[in-house]
C-alpha cells in the first residue's frame, strides 16, 4: 500500500471471478464485494488478475464500430455495406476531432494504468509461483508480460495518433494531468525499451515452446506474451518509424528496422502455416506456429454473421473488397495483371488463373462458400442491390470466415477465433521491405528469398520472384524501385484485411495516390444465353487529405487536456 | 482468466452539498375569511454540487464526481382562493401560480471549450432526448432548396453528402464548416419556468359542477425522436413522413427529406426540432345532480347523485396543429402510452 498512500488516493479493487476459482484462490479469501489495494497485492489471484485484465485492452479488428466494420473499409481494400456505417468517416472527408471513428484513446490509457499499477506493485506482491518456478522466476515472467503489454498499448496509440503523452507510471488525480505530448522519438524509444525489457525477462520465447524450457506456457496460458511477440511489436514499430512519414522525426533507419525483423527470423522458432485459412481459425489450429500474438480466442460466429454473403442465413455482408484489391492479386504466372507482358489475365474471365490467395480471402462470384456458389451477379442471391446489406462492390470478404460456423439457427455452431495481431508472414515482409530500402539491389538475393518463402507457402504456391529471366514467371526488374513495388504489393495481398494497409499507405506517404480517388467494383451480368459480362464501375468517391495521415484527437480529449496539441490540420 | 479491476477512483475530498435557503411568505384571509391569499418568495443557493470530474483520460480510470458546481434557484409561489355562498348558490374559485428559475453559477468545464458552449449562467437541465438531456443545439436556418444553395453555404460535416431538403445550419464560429463546434449552449429546457392551475366549483339546488385547469409555461420540447423514428427495415416511415421535403412538395414541407442512409445531418440536435411546450389543459371537469332528500325517503335511500366526469377534455397549446400531446410529446408514438381523454358516468347511492 506504500505507493497508494503516498500519492493519496484510495483504490478500491473489485474482483470478477471466472470459472477456475480453485486454481487461483489459494488463501481462500474470496469476496464478492470491493477490496482494498492492499488486499489485492497480498493475494496471488487478485494480483495476477490485474495483469489479466490489461490484456483485454488490446483492440481487435473484427468490428471496430460494433457492427462488423473493419479498418479495411477505411482504405482502398474494401467498402462497408452498412448504410449508416461509421467506417465511411475515414474516407468521406468528414473525419475530424468532432467526428471520430475507432477512438481507442481512453481504452488504451485504461489498459496502461492497469499495466503500470501491476508493474509498480509486483515487487511486493505475494505471488505464489506456478509451473515449478521460484517466486522470483515467476515474477520475472509476469513482469515481462506487463512490459509487452505496455509496449503494445503505447504502439496502438502511436500508430493512430503519432506522438502521444507517454504513460510510464500510474497517474494520480492529484497531479497536473494536462501533460503535453512526448516527441515521436521519445515514444519510439520508450516502446523499444519496453520490448527489450520484456525480452530480458523469463517469458517464453514463443507460444508453442515445449516445456523443455521451464518457463514455457502451459496450454491454458497460450495467448500470453512471449519474446517474439515483444520483438514483433518492435519490428513493426521500427518499420513504421523508418518509413518516409516518420523517418525525420524518429531518426530510425531502415537497417534498424531490418535488424529488428531479422532477430525474430534468426530465432528460427516461427514458420508459415501450411494451411493459409487455418492461421486465423484456432478451432483447427490454435496458437499455431505462425502467430506471434493474438487477442483472446473466443468461440464466436459474429464474424460470419457480419461478413458472410447476404444469402447465407441473413448475414450482413459488411466488408466488400474493392476491384482495386482484387486487381492486386497476381495471375498464376506471378505477374501483375497490369503487366503488359502478362497474357494469362482475361478481363472476360477475371478470376481464372489467379493467385490462390484471391479465392482464399475474397468471396467472388462463383466461389464456393459453405458448399454452394456465391452469386454476386446482378439478380443473384448475393448480388448488387439485392437488399440493403448487399455488396456494394460485387465482392465479399472471405478471410477469417469459418465454413463450420453457423448463425441465425436454433442452435448455432461457433468457431474459436482470436484477432491475430501479428504473424510471421508480416515479419518476413517487414524484413524484406526494410532490407531492400536499406541496401537496395545489393541485398536482392536475400530480399527475394524471404518474399518467396511467403509465395511458396503450401496452398499458395506462387512462382518465385526472379530478376534474371524477363520472359519467365515472377519476373521483376533488378531495381530497388521495382522490387519495392513488388514487396508493397505482396504485403497488400498477403496481409489484406488484417489492418495493415491503412497504416502502410500512410507511412509510405501514398495516401493521396491510393486513398484520394474513387473505389470501384465489378458489376456482373448474365444474359439469356448464360454468357457472363464483367463491367467495372465506380462505387463511391473517396477523400484523403494530408491531415488524415494521423488520427485526430477527439475534441473531448483536447478539451480536457489542452496541452495535448491537436494533430496538424485538424 | 480471472480479472481484477479497479473501481472508480475515490475522491477523498468529497463532501456534502451545502444549501442556503431563504424565503419570505405570508398567509392572509380577507372578507370574513372568504378570500385566502398565500405567497412565498424563495431563493436557494447550493454549493458543492456534484459534477463530473473532467480529468484528462490519460489517467486511465473512471473517476467519481467532484464538488465543483454551484447553482441558484429562485422564484415565487402563490395561492388564491375565494369561496362564497349566496342563498342557495355556493361557489368557489381557486388558483395557484409558481415561478421558479435556476441558474448555474459555477461548473467545472473542459478547459478548451469555446465560450458559446459553456454552461455557466444557464438554467439547470435541458431538453430530454433519448436517455439524456440536451443543452447545446445547432441553430437551423431552414431547409436547403437547391444544390446551388448548398454549394454557396458552409460545408456541413454531419453526413457524407448534403442534398436539397436537408436542414441548413448556422456557422456559429465562422470557420466555414458546420460541425460539433457549431452547437451553442441555450436555455431551452423541458422544466417549465411557470406552473399554474385554476379551478372552481359551484352548487345550486341539486346541481353541482367543478373543474380544474392545469398549465405550464416556459417549457421546450423536441420532436426529433418522433419525426425521425423508425428503423432502416421500415425505411424510417412514420406518421410524420407525409410532411417530409420532396422536390415537388418543397413549399409545403415541414421536415427534411426522408433518407434511408447517411441520415446524420438531419438527426442532429438543433432548434429545428424544438417546439414550444407550453400548454393549458382542462384536467378534470365534473357535473352532478343530487336528488332531493325528500324524494329519497320513501326509497330508504339517504343520498342519490348522478354525475358525469371528464378528464383531459380540452388542451390549448402553441404547437400549430402538430398532432402530439404537449404534456408528453411521445405519448402515443414509439412505445409510449398516450394520455387518455376519459368520460365517466356515475351514480352514488347511500343507504
Amino acid at each position: 500500500m506504500g505507493l497508494f498512500s503516498k500519492i493519496g488516493f484510495v483504490a478500491l479493487l473489485a474482483i470478477s471471478l471466472a470459472s477456475c476459482k480453485k486454481d487461483f484462490l489459494q488463501d481462500g479469501s474470496i469476496t464478492d464485494g470491493a477490496i482494498t489495494g492492499e488486499q489485492v497485492w497480498k493475494n496471488d489471484a487478485y494480483a495476477r488478475g490485474v495483469l489479466n485484465s490489461a490484456y483485454f485492452h488490446v483492440p481487435e479488428g473484427f468490428s471496430i464500430d460494433g457492427g462488423g466494420g473493419m479498418l479495411a473499409s477505411g482504405t482502398d481494400e474494401a467498402v462497408n455495406s452498412g448504410i449508416n456505417a461509421t467506417m465511411s468517416i475515414f474516407t468521406n472527408g468528414t473525419w475530424g476531432p468532432v467526428r471520430t471513428v475507432d477512438d481507442e484513446y481512453s481504452n488504451l490509457y485504461d489498459g496502461l494504468r492497469k499495466v503500470n499499477l501491476f508493474l509498480e506493485n509486483l515487487p511486493n506482491a505475494e505471488i505464489i509461483p506456478t509451473d515449478g518456478l521460484t517466486a522470483a522466476e515467476d515474477k520475472s515472467r509476469l513482469e515481462g508480460q506487463a512490459y509487452f503489454l505496455r509496449a503494445s498499448l503505447h504502439f496502438e496509440l502511436v500508430k493512430r495518433y503519432g506522438a502521444i503523452t507517454l504513460a510510464p507510471r500510474v497517474f494520480s488525480r492529484e497531479e497536473n494531468l494536462n501533460l503535453p505530448k512526448n516527441t515521436y522519438k521519445e515514444c519510439v524509444d520508450f516502446i523499444v525499451a519496453d520490448c527489450d525489457r520484456a525480452v530480458a525477462t523469463n517469458i517464453p520465447v514463443f507460444t508453442r515452446e515445449t516445456t523443455a524450457n521451464k518457463f514455457a506456457w502451459r496450454t491454458g496460458d497460450y495467448g500470453r506474451a512471449t519474446k517474439t511477440a515483444a520483438m514483433g511489436v518492435k519490428s513493426r514499430l521500427l518499420l513504421y518509424a523508418a518509413s518516409p512519414q516518420f523517418a525525420a522525426q524518429s531518426g530510425v533507419t531502415w537497417q534498424q528496422a531490418a535488424d529488428a525483423a531479422k532477430a525474430i527470423i534468426d530465432l528460427n522458432v516461427h514458420s508459415l502455416r501450411t494451411n493459409y485459412a487455418n492461421v486465423f481459425n484456432f478451432g483447427a489450429d490454435s496458437y499455431n506456429v505462425e502467430v506471434l500474438f493474438a487477442t483472446r480466442a473466443q468461440n464466436r460466429n459474429d464474424i460470419e454473421q457480419q461478413q458472410a454473403p447476404i444469402s447465407f442465413d441473413g448475414a450482413n455482408g459488411r466488408t466488400n473488397p474493392t476491384q482495386e484489391m482484387v486487381d492486386a492479386f497476381e495471375t498464376a504466372n506471378g505477374r501483375l495483371i497490369t503487366d503488359p507482358a502478362n497474357t494469362q489475365y482475361s478481363e472476360s474471365n477475371p478470376y481464372l488463373n489467379r493467385d490462390p490467395r484471391l479465392g482464399l480471402t475474397i468471396n467472388h462470384n462463383g466461389r464456393i462458400f459453405k458448399g454452394r456458389a456465391v452469386q454476386t451477379f446482378v439478380g443473384g442471391a448475393d448480388g448488387l442491390n439485392r437488399n440493403i446489406n448487399a455488396t456494394k462492390t460485387g465482392y465479399y470478404m472471405r478471410k477469417f470466415l469459418s465454413e463450420a460456423a453457423t448463425w441465425n439457427q436454433q442452435s448455432n455452431t461457433l468457431a474459436r477465433r482470436p484477432w491475430v495481431v501479428q504473424r510471421y508472414a508480416e515479419i518476413l515482409l517487414n524484413y524484406a521491405e526494410a532490407l531492400n530500402e536499406a541496401q537496395g539491389i545489393a541485398a536482392v538475393t536475400e530480399v527475394l528469398r524471404v518474399v518467396n518463402l511467403i509465395r511458396a507457402r503450401s496452398g499458395v504456391g506462387m512462382p518465385a520472384l526472379q530478376t534474371t529471366n524477363p520472359a519467365g514467371n515472377g519476373y521483376v526488374a533488378l531495381t530497388q524501385v521495382a522490387i519495392r513495388e513488388r514487396i508493397h504489393n505482396e504485403r497488400r495481398v498477403e496481409l489484406c484485411f488484417e489492418g495493415h494497409r491503412f497504416y502502410d499507405v500512410r507511412r509510405w506517404q501514398q495516401g493521396e495516390l491510393f486513398l484520394n480517388k474513387p473505389v470501384t467494383g465489378m458489376r456482373i451480368t448474365i444474359d439469356g444465353s448464360g454468357a457472363i459480362f464483367y463491367d467495372r464501375f465506380t462505387v463511391e468517391n473517396r477523400v484523403f487529405q494530408p491531415k488524415n495521415n494521423l488520427y485526430p484527437f477527439s475534441q473531448n480529449t483536447v478539451n480536457r487536456q489542452p496541452a495535448l496539441i491537436q494533430n496538424t490540420g485538424y | 482468466m480471472p480479472n481484477t479491476d479497479e473501481l472508480v477512483l475515490a475522491n477523498p475530498n468529497l463532501t456534502w452539498e451545502k444549501s442556503i435557503k431563504s424565503s419570505i411568505g405570508f398567509d392572509a384571509q380577507f372578507l370574513k375569511q372568504s378570500l385566502t391569499l398565500t405567497a412565498d418568495v424563495f431563493r436557494e443557493r447550493r454549493k458543492n454540487l456534484l459534477t463530473t470530474d473532467l480529468a484528462p483520460s490519460i489517467i486511465g480510470q473512471a473517476l467519481v464526481n467532484i464538488n465543483a458546481g454551484e447553482a441558484q434557484y429562485q422564484g415565487v409561489e402563490t395561492n388564491l382562493s375565494y369561496n362564497k355562498t349566496i342563498n342557495k348558490f355556493t361557489f368557489g374559485v381557486h388558483g395557484n401560480y409558481t415561478y421558479a428559475k435556476s441558474k448555474i453559477l459555477q461548473l467545472n468545464e473542459e478547459a478548451g471549450l469555446p465560450s458559446y458552449q459553456r454552461q455557466v449562467g444557464f438554467p439547470i437541465g435541458g431538453v430530454v432526448h433519448g436517455s439524456g438531456s440536451v443543452r447545446r443545439f445547432l441553430i437551423s436556418e431552414g431547409l436547403f432548396q437547391s444544390e446551388e444553395e448548398i454549394a454557396a453555404a458552409p460545408v456541413q460535416r454531419f453526413s457524407g453528402a448534403v442534398k436539397p431538403g436537408d436542414i441548413r445550419y448556422k456557422d456559429v464560429n465562422g470557420d466555414g464548416v458546420i460541425d460539433n463546434l457549431d452547437f451553442v449552449s441555450t436555455d431551452y429546457s423541458d422544466i417549465p419556468t411557470s406552473y399554474f392551475g385554476f379551478g372552481g366549483s359551484a352548487k345550486y339546488k341539486g346541481f353541482d359542477v367543478n373543474f380544474l385547469f392545469h398549465g405550464v409555461a416556459g417549457r421546450t420540447i423536441q420532436i426529433n425522436n418522433l419525426v425521425n423514428a423508425g428503423t432502416s427495415n421500415t425505411g424510417y416511415i412514420n406518421q410524420f413522413s407525409v410532411h417530409r421535403w420532396t422536390q415537388a412538395g418543397a413549399d409545403e414541407a415541414l421536415y427534411p427529406r426522408l433518407t434511408l442512409t447517411d441520415r446524420t445531418n438531419n438527426t442532429q440536435n438543433s432548434d429545428f426540432w424544438l417546439r414550444n411546450g407550453d400548454f393549458l389543459r382542462l384536467k378534470h371537469v365534473e357535473l352532478g345532480y343530487s336528488l332531493s332528500a325528500n324524494s329519497l325517503k320513501k326509497l330508504k335511500i339517504s343520498q342519490c347523485r348522478f354525475y358525469v366526469t371528464g378528464f383531459n377534455l380540452l388542451t390549448f397549446d402553441k404547437l400549430n396543429g402538430l398532432p402530439i400531446d404537449p404534456e408528453m410529446p411521445e405519448a402515443g408514438y414509439n412505445s409510449q402510452y398516450p394520455a387518455l381523454a376519459t368520460f365517466a358516468l356515475g351514480l352514488n347511492l347511500k343507504f
